[in-house]
């Protein structure tokens, strides 16, 4: 589909976007498996000498939060594109129905 | 004559064993490889997302939209990247120190194994000096009886039973020095085999500390660096041909969803994206406003003006710890369901918001320096924790001083509003600490100068959890 408006034209295939959702769900999906993994190293270090112990805990929960931001990001850029197709195929539809009514008169 | 070798518990020649250096290498390999789990799933997923965003050209999508979605996406994928790399860096610090950690270990059993080879040798060796003190006590007895039967011999030199005395008590003279040499040529050998097993075992405990130590302060860089890495500020190219040339990932991230806010409107999904900073920030507030909110539900609950009597104030106060503590148990959960979701509009910004919040509470909970340094680490700690709580100070102050007759009370004396800020002050200490508790019979005065004594220690409770005016982790780690 393309469409042209004031602010320049918009080419898209709303099948595409789908399909790029759900392979963006399926990133989103992994990471939160590889952080549910990860959890198990959090007590790596139990009893072990300083400074080891605790920079190693601060990197854990770095880690566990950025990889939870990740998943949390992804997630949302899979509804992102999923919407997207949405809305577009929503326009497409708008559009054609407009374009089926009467002709604008003189 | 002999010494310790500084580990404590040995006495006399003998050695004390070295404690084992803590930490199990196996949990720390095992680690390594969830690392590695990890490291291989978040690449395939920066892998697949890097496609992605390379290829939204050939899902021909081209349009604002598409735009959006190749800033946000490439931003992505720089911040997955920069979370492979840590989590590659982070296994490689693990498999590492497991296997110092286990070459400390092993030192340290082969440096006890010596310590009790020496202290077995240290046993022989008490005994063979006691043994050669004895002999040689008997070789100088048997040696003077045999001068003086040599003397009786010659001064009687016609009887043979002089003679015959003289030569038995030369013979037993002679073998008794022999048994004497024999004795202290055991002593010398077991010294010199003491000696050595001794210089071993002490060598081997002083490896097996420097190994042991070396080891933690390697992985803590180790560790420190994956996490420097993880939050690099510099500019960096992507793989995949992603684009990152705007600092942090992190930051780029934080200002695209921000940016990216109203060209995503019209997609509908704006208010997930706005929501995750959005969150936290909420759930800050509600645990900011909440110690003055306590104040003002503790004065709606009192029973002003009513004449009313002990028991019915109390059951008031009683009203109010249930209300606050359910007030603070949402506002903690609020919090924690959110404070991870306050990263993607936070991350950027180091200086304050969870993260910051989680390198406080972790150094208050585990100092990296153990003993004095430690508590002082703690007391840094709290202080960072104590100035979130100021609106808390604030309230306690007001409430517990003269400015209580400003505190729009209901009609009542002066002398009553002194004392019942003084009262709330109690109160309000009476719920939140527990040692407080314990001198809450005691007068109201000295529950008061308690109650100023222990704000320090308190409000660092009272605001646990909530996140912002703290220092920097990135401070915290020198950045």
């Amino acid at each position: 589909m393309e469409a042209s408006a004031g602010g320049g034209s918009i080419l898209v295939e709303p099948g595409s976007l789908e399909a790029m959702s759900g392979r963006i769900a399926g990133v989103a999906t992994g990471t939160s498996a590889a952080r549910g993994g990860f959890a198990k190293a959090a007590d790596a270090v139990a009893g072990c000498q300083e400074p080891a112990a605790f920079t190693y805990t601060r990197l854990q929960t770095l880690l566990n939060g950025s990889m939870e931001m990740l998943d949390l990001c992804s997630t949302a850029l899979s509804k992102a594109v999923k919407g997207a197709a949405g809305a577009y195929v929503t326009t497409d539809v708008t559009q054609m129905a407009a374009g089926s009514g009467p002709a604008p008169g003189p | 004559m002999y010494l310790n070798d500084g580990g404590g518990g040995g006495a006399g020649p003998f050695l004390a064993t070295i404690p084992i250096p803590p930490g199990d290498p196996g949990a720390l390999c095992a680690a390594a490889g969830t690392y590695s789990a990890a490291h291989g799933e978040i690449e395939r997923n920066r892998a697949a997302l890097a496609r992605e965003a390379n290829g939204a050209g050939e899902a021909q999508w081209i349009g604002v939209g598409s735009s959006s979605f190749s800033v946000v996406s490439s931003a992505l994928v720089s911040a997955y990247d920069l979370t492979s790399v840590a989590l590659a860096k982070g296994a490689t610090a693990l498999r590492t120190y497991s296997t110092a950690l286990a070459t400390a270990q092993e030192t340290a059993r082969k440096a006890n194994a010596e310590v009790e080879l020496t202290n077995q040798t240290a046993t022989a060796l008490l005994a063979a000096q006691a043994a050669a003190r004895s002999s040689a006590q008997a070789s100088n007895e048997a040696s003077q009886q045999s001068q003086t039967a040599q003397a009786h011999a010659t001064a009687h030199p016609h009887s043979p039973a002089a003679a015959q005395a003289a030569h038995t008590a030369q013979r037993t003279a002679t073998d008794a020095e022999n048994t004497a040499n024999d004795d202290a040529a055991k002593v010398t050998a077991l010294t010199s085999k003491y000696d050595t097993e001794r210089a071993q075992a002490l060598k081997l405990c002083a490896l097996a500390k420097q190994q042991a130590d070396t080891a933690a302060k390697d992985a803590a860089t180790g560790f420190d660096g994956a996490t420097l890495g993880l939050l690099d500020n510099k500019p960096k190219l992507a793989k995949g041909g992603a684009e990152g040339d705007k600092g942090s990932p992190w930051e780029v991230l934080t200002q695209t969803i921000e940016k990216s806010h109203t060209a995503l409107g019209f997609l509908a999904v704006d208010g997930v994206l706005w929501q995750l900073g959005k969150g936290a920030e909420l759930a800050e507030k509600w645990m900011t406003d909440l110690p003055r909110l306590e104040g003002q539900w503790l004065h709606e609950a009192l029973p002003w003006g009513q004449n009313a009597s002990d028991d019915e104030w109390a059951a008031a106060v009683r009203g109010w710890w249930a209300k606050s503590d359910a007030a603070e148990a949402f506002g903690e959960q609020f919090v924690n369901d959110t404070k991870f979701l306050g990263m993607v509009s936070k991350w950027g910004r180091i200086g304050g918001g969870p993260i910051a919040i989680t390198g406080d509470v972790l150094t208050m909970i585990n100092p990296p320096q153990a003993g004095t340094m430690g508590n002082i680490d703690r007391v840094v700690a709290g202080g960072n924790a104590v100035l979130v709580g100021a609106d808390t100070l604030g309230a306690i102050g007001t409430l517990a001083s003269i400015d209580a007759i400003s505190f729009s009370l209901p009609p009542v004396g002066v002398a009553l509003a002194v004392g019942t800020g003084l009262y709330l002050a109690g109160a309000y200490a009476y719920k939140h600490w527990a040692w407080f508790r314990n001198d809450f019979a005691n007068p109201i005065g000295h529950a008061t100068v308690d109650v100023v004594k222990g704000i320090g220690h308190g409000t660092v409770d009272v605001v646990k959890g909530i996140g912002h005016g703290l220092s920097s982790l990135g401070h915290d780690l020198g950045l």
